[in-house]
């Protein structure tokens, strides 16, 4: 199949693709969700946003040593080899290196993977155990989003008409450089089914971060395990129990690939798995599948 | 509807300068405008890999890219691997291991190992398989292809 026609702008500023967004334009970044859709006609806008010339966008900063800025249109590929990245958030490095393939890598953004919304989405699952926030900016200002709370629905932004995502803010410490991602794929280079993002907490105060994917209809923060976790340690009774909770205030999501039912129980086993080497330390390359 | 864009890019080292419909992918400018038919079209929704050309070095598959997005970049497709003098050595070393049977897969998988062996001289087993994902064989020439990139990068 082929697109539809469509108008095609490709601004060299922040300002002004936000202008044409405001135009009802939609923003074309690594192309690796919309392409697909845009050639079996499934969104058909009248204009496109290519955001591939505003440089701006583009990199990983840490110029405040509390958080790592990253900026939307910076591609899985670059994410995966950043040295400061793989110090400091090596679980953003392992969900970007198991993200696709080397062709879908070199092209495919980190701002890309979280707007598309796909609750299965690498990137998204990652950046929630983090606690990054979404910067989100539009002809008429800005504000900041958790990442949790970009996802209304499967496939669907929070973001408002007009808006732009420009940057991701990851903050650091917090057992944020011994969190591990983990991953069930049924193909090496296909979306997972489940994925799990677990950062340790950093002493009594505060247990651990859990992020997963491929359970609800959106990537979500899984507190109801973390709170089963804190109150009767990281047990697979608690961790089971964590998730019926969730599953009781949000309904599940499931495809052909599998239902709720074996969503959780792979959610389950990969908590349990992320808890244990969260704990443990060091890093690990293993595979899941 | 969809007013013309400029296209001003470089394919294995000539200049084409076009105006091309926003719509236009990046396979079909390469096969149907510029008549490079090296460049194969598979699945055509970014699975197979046998559409894998390099943009500006990086390997990409082109049925998921906008033609008028290589504005101002250089393409390489397989035609262009090729030295004066003869073959790339990744092309000669598909011909020595065998690495091919009805061939629709190749062009993608030379293109895709030309790009990897950019990022890793010397690839193990598992660095070949876990760099060529993106690349689907129907006549499961696998092991082939993992010997003949192995070659390559072996004889660095
Ligand atoms: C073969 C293949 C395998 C894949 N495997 C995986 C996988 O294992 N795991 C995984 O997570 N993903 C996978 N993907 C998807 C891939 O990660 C995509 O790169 C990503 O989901 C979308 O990013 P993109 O930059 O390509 O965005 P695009 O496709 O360009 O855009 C996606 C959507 O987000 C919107 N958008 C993009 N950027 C912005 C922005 N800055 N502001 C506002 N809106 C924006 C677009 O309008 C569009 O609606 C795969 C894709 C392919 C083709
Ligand atoms: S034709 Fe492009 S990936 Fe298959
Ligand atoms: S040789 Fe036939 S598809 Fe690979």
């Amino acid at each position: 199949m082929r697109p539809a026609s469509f108008e095609y702008v490709r601004p060299p500023s922040t300002a002004e693709a936000c202008r044409a967004l405001a135009d009802g334009g939609t923003a074309l970044a690594g192309g690796q969700s919309l392409l697909p859709l845009l050639k079996l006609r499934a969104v058909r806008p009248a204009l496109v946003v290519d955001l591939n010339r505003i440089t701006e966008l583009q990199g990983i900063g840490n110029g405040e040593a509390t958080e790592l800025a990253i900026g939307a249109m910076t591609r899985h590929q670059h994410v995966a080899d950043d040295p400061v990245v793989a110090s400091a958030v090596p679980l953003l490095a392992e969900a970007a290196r198991r993200t696709g393939d080397m062709q879908v890598r070199a092209r495919g953004t980190i701002g890309g993977n979280v707007c598309f919304a796909d609750p299965r989405a690498n990137m998204s699952t990652a950046l929630v155990a983090l606690g990054a926030v979404a910067v989100v900016e539009r002809t008429a200002g800005s504000r900041q989003v958790p990442v949790a709370e970009m996802f209304s629905d499967t496939r669907v932004s929070a973001l408002r008409p007009g808006e732009l995502l420009t940057r991701l803010h990851v903050p650091l410490g917090a057992g944020a450089d011994r969190g591990v991602y983990l991953e069930f794929a049924p193909q090496p280079n296909g979306v997972p089914i489940v994925n799990v993002a677990v950062v340790p907490g950093d002493g009594e105060l505060a247990g651990p971060r859990i992020a997963v994917g491929g359970l609800l209809r959106t990537t979500c923060r899984a507190t109801q395990v973390e709170k089963a976790v804190r109150l009767e340690g990281a047990t697979s009774a608690a961790i089971r129990r964590g998730i019926e909770g969730l599953l009781a205030d949000h309904e599940g999501y499931a495809d052909p690939r599998g239902d709720t039912a074996y969503r959780a129980r792979l959610a389950s086993v990969l908590i349990g798995r992320g808890l244990e080497r969260a704990a443990r330390g060091p890093r690990t390359t293993e595979r899941e599948v | 509807m969809g007013g013309l864009v400029p296209l001003d890019t470089e394919v294995n080292g000539e200049r084409h300068r076009r105006e091309v419909e926003p719509r236009l992918l990046l396979v079909d400018f390469l096969r149907e405008y510029l008549r490079l038919t090296g460049t194969h079209s598979g699945c055509d929704d970014g699975l197979c890999g046998a559409c894998t050309v390099l943009v500006d070095g990086e390997p990409v598959k082109s049925c998921l890219m906008l033609a008028a997005q290589v504005d101002g970049a250089r393409i390489t497709t397989v035609e262009g691997l090729r030295a004066e003098d003869g073959p790339h050595p990744v092309q000669q070393a598909f011909v020595d291991a065998e690495a091919v049977q009805c061939g629709y897969c190749t062009p993608g998988f030379v293109v895709a190992a030309t790009a990897l062996l950019a990022r890793d001289a010397a690839p193990t087993d598992d660095g070949v398989r876990e760099g060529l994902v993106g690349n689907l064989c129907r006549c499961g020439c696998y092991q082939n292809i993992r010997k003949a990139v192995r070659s390559v990068g072996g004889s660095r």
